[in-house]
């Protein structure tokens, strides 16, 4: 039964990214990304034209984010069963999830509000909750990062020499948080490709991110299916091997 | 023979070293790419730009950085053929050519500010700090993984993995050279 309950927990990824995508692109419209050179009056054009689209496509990416808590902690309980992996990664990560979940949920909230009456607010005021919400959602890489590489350094303390994660995965985890990073220069720039629509500071990182999830999404899944499942279908090998199978089963 | 064999067909590291590194060099070819793209919309004007960059720093930096390769590459020979002693010698010396590249890119970035030069000057110096920038940072990783060589070089026995971590990590440090070797044209010469 707890593995049925992981198997769903790392699926619950899966449910996160379809909701995303459905939230951000045909319901709040917001890919690609609106511009940050847009005049104040541009941005509450936008929230006052699209007002109940931008709010039900943001309501489901906020109610989604369940599913990225739950799929990032079934990653977390996998990097336990890394055999040498040092402790200290997985409470990195567990703290850096926490604070991943808000710097997702909070940036909602602020375009809640900036989605609440927008043709009552001064121009000037939606464009700062506007601001506000993209620039905390982009510039917000540091748990992420921090999540991504230590994930990945507990892929790669793996000491077994069959790994439970392929190795490879353990660098692409080294690449995909590397890649998180450039976003920091978003606050310099409102035009170009380092602005928070940009190449460097969107487009990259959001391919970056998914291409994480949907890799751990199915590495995860081929982990928690591993080694539990091995021993029934060994019946011969119970008597003398019980007490060791036990141990790997927890 | 079999050593023969496995040499014919071995990639230097672990092969998952090379996700990374080819990744890596993908996002700086479009970072490169994207640099090209906007001295195209005005030439005029990244090519006067270009004429406040001091040559002597960029290619000093070059022979710092290819020299650096070349004491890497002894390293990880030193590291095959068991010669256990010189391998930390010659990465401690890979090292000090990344920390002089590092001290004269404070004194060239510190000449270009005090002359008003900064990112906001225009396009050309805007791409000059964030090309440069990105390549240093990677330095400065790689500095990292170097000091992680010598430690590991400095034990008596390397296991397989060990080995390969030496060879991945050399890899890394040649990817800050390559990349560099690229940047170096393009930002002081192109025209």
């Amino acid at each position: 039964m707890g593995r049925k309950i992981e198997l769903g927990m790392t699926w619950a990824g899966l449910v996160w990214v379809i909701l995303f995508f459905i939230g951000m692109v045909p319901l709040a419209n917001w890919i690609p990304l609106p511009s940050p050179s847009d005049t104040a009056a541009e941005v509450q054009a936008m929230y006052v034209d699209h007002t109940n689209s931008i709010r039900a496509g943001l309501a489901l990416i906020f109610t989604g984010t369940i599913g990225y808590i739950l799929f990032s902690a079934a990653i977390a309980s996998q990097c336990r069963r890394i055999k040498g992996a040092p402790t200290a990664l997985r409470y990195a990560q567990v703290g850096s999830i926490g604070a991943c979940t808000l710097l997702i949920i909070v940036p909602i909230i602020i375009w809640f509000t900036a989605a609440y009456r927008p043709e009552v607010r001064s121009a000037e005021s939606i464009q700062l909750l506007n601001d506000l919400g993209w620039i905390m959602f982009i510039v917000g890489f540091v748990p992420f990062v921090a999540w991504v590489w230590t994930v990945g350094l507990a892929i790669l303390s793996d000491e077994d020499a069959d790994p439970l994660f392929p190795r490879w995965a353990g660098y692409l985890c080294m690449l995909l948080g590397t890649l998180q990073i450039p976003p920091i220069l978003l606050v310099f720039f409102q035009t170009g490709p380092f602005a928070w629509n940009g190449l460097f500071s969107w487009w990259i990182p959001a391919t970056d991110f998914f291409t994480f999830f949907l890799v751990m999404l199915v590495l995860t899944l081929r982990a928690i299916r591993r080694t539990p499942a091995a021993a029934p279908e060994a019946p011969q090998a119970v008597p003398e091997l019980a007490g060791a199978g036990a141990g790997t089963g927890r | 023979m079999a050593t023969d064999a496995a040499r014919v067909r071995r990639t230097p590291g672990e092969a998952g070293t090379w996700v990374f590194i080819f990744g890596d060099m993908t996002v700086f070819a479009v970072l490169f790419a994207t640099y090209l793209y906007y001295r195209a919309e005005d030439p005029a004007l990244f090519a006067s730009s270009q004429q406040e960059l001091n040559q002597t720093f960029g290619a000093v930096n070059t022979l710092l950085l290819l020299l650096s390769s070349l004491l890497v590459v002894a390293a990880v020979r030193a590291v095959r053929d068991h010669r256990g002693v010189a391998a930390p010698r010659l990465i401690a010396g890979a090292m000090a050519c990344g920390l002089a590249f590092s001290g004269l890119k404070v004194v060239e970035y510190g000449e270009k500010i005090s002359h008003d030069q900064t990112p906001a000057t225009d396009d050309f110096f805007l791409y000059y700090f964030v090309l440069t920038g990105m390549h240093w940072f990677h330095l400065l990783i790689g500095l990292a993984v170097l000091t992680a060589l010598i430690v590991i070089t400095r034990k008596p026995n390397l296991t397989a993995r060990q080995v390969s971590f030496v060879e991945g990590g050399a890899c890394f440090w040649h990817m800050v050279d390559l990349l560099w070797i690229v940047l170096f044209p393009l930002l002081y010469f192109v025209r």
